[in-house]
């Protein structure tokens, strides 16, 4: 980049971002840019340093926290390899298994305790331990879910993994809704079919997620 | 500060709920002006600490521990962002509405305006603009915490700077 197209850059209202490094690169090594660069206007940067550099979180945003590390002491084995890098297609489709299987103990014992940990995922007001544990579970799941995401958000994407990580996670809560809702209304057949489908189609998914491993 | 971590180190979650208290307010800052969402900034916060937690044995005390958090945070939110918006692209979300905090009525008009004109800002330019003008890092840092180059979120801040000046004269 030569030092007119830096500076129409630093100066364009729709700036490509993905040129900001080579923008950078420029400035590090033209005096005169990085001196045009530097000039701003002190009054918005003066307005921008007045914002408070702290805002209160919500009271309830710590409990999610320390469900999911609680929850991590007990799924630590699994989880431990979901934050090492250089993660492969099989290590992905391993957690992908691990997560779903986790989530199926996650419904069955949220199942067991239905109705207390039907009234929400997010609250752990209720004193009852195995509906708190079933929902830090999923709490951890959706996280290592997010985890999994964020991850292949650096890396090179395959939208193969992107559908199977929202499938899984569609498909176990969606099966988790309908136990719980027969468990509740009683084994109505329109949702005894829903329950063969949705278990169906996690069969499915977790052939796709073999054949990934295998590939 | 210093013996809390070290107990957290050792897995006292009592001392690390104590960092938390005294660091999340600086972290929830970056996050929600980031994420411009509750709900969003609320699971980067999440993330943020988990992963924090998960990785204390590693932090080896060679910057502030502020300065650790907000570099697990800033990496979170970018990545959540990029991915958000090729989501966007792919068509698999929803334009959503971009809310703003919800304003507080005992603050003047004019930060409302800033908060809403630093929203709007892209993501690297309000990534370093949030860095470096309201939680005080230094360019050498900010590009250390982002993985790129000091000239880099020059660039960044100049352009921030420029549209934000741009939008508050509107």
């Amino acid at each position: 980049m030569n030092c007119e197209s830096v500076r129409s850059w630093l100066e364009a209202d729709d700036a490509d971002e993905t040129d900001a490094l080579r923008v950078g690169e420029h400035l590090e090594s033209c005096a005169e840019c990085q001196a045009f660069a530097a000039m701003s206007d002190p009054v918005t940067s003066q307005s921008a340093t007045s914002l408070p550099d702290e805002i209160t979180p919500p009271a309830d945003l710590w409990a999610p926290i320390e469900a999911r590390i609680q929850a991590q002491r007990v799924l630590r084995p699994t989880f431990a390899a979901s934050t090492r890098p250089g993660r492969d297609w099989q290590q992905t489709a391993s957690i992908i298994t691990a997560v779903a299987a986790i989530v199926f103990l996650a419904v069955v014992i949220r199942s067991s305790v239905a109705p207390v940990a039907t009234e929400s995922m997010a609250s752990f007001d209720e004193p009852n331990v195995e509906s708190q544990l079933a929902a830090a579970i999923e709490q951890e799941c959706r996280g290592a879910m997010r985890e999994l995401s964020l991850k292949q958000g650096g890396d090179v994407v395959d939208p193969r993994t992107l559908a199977l990580e929202a499938e899984a996670l569609e498909v176990e809560l969606a099966i988790a809704d309908t136990r719980l809702a027969i468990e509740r209304d009683g084994e109505e057949p329109r949702m005894m079919a829903s329950l063969a489908r949705l278990c169906r189609v996690r069969l499915r998914l977790t052939e796709h997620v073999q054949e990934l491993a295998r590939s | 500060m210093d013996e809390l971590i070290e107990k957290a180190r050792c897995g006292d979650e009592v001392a690390f709920r104590s960092v938390y208290e005294q660091t999340s307010g600086r972290v929830y800052a970056l996050c929600i002006r980031m994420m411009k969402d509750e709900t969003r900034a609320g699971e980067m916060m999440q993330d943020t600490f988990v992963r924090a937690w998960q990785n204390l044995k590693t932090y080896r005390g060679e910057s502030a521990f502020t300065t650790w958090l907000h570099t697990i945070a800033t990496n979170a939110c970018l990545v959540a962002l990029r991915t958000q918006r090729r989501r966007r692209e792919d068509g698999m979300e929803s334009e959503e509405l971009e809310a703003m905090m919800a304003p507080n009525a005992t603050d003047p008009v004019d930060r409302i305006a800033l908060e809403r004109a630093i929203a709007a800002l892209p993501d690297g330019a309000r990534t370093v603009l949030l860095l470096h003008d309201i939680h005080g890092y230094r360019h050498d840092e900010i590009a250390e915490m982002t993985s790129t180059r000091p000239g880099t979120s020059k660039a960044h801040l100049h352009r921030a700077r420029k549209l934000l000046r741009e939008a508050l004269s509107q």
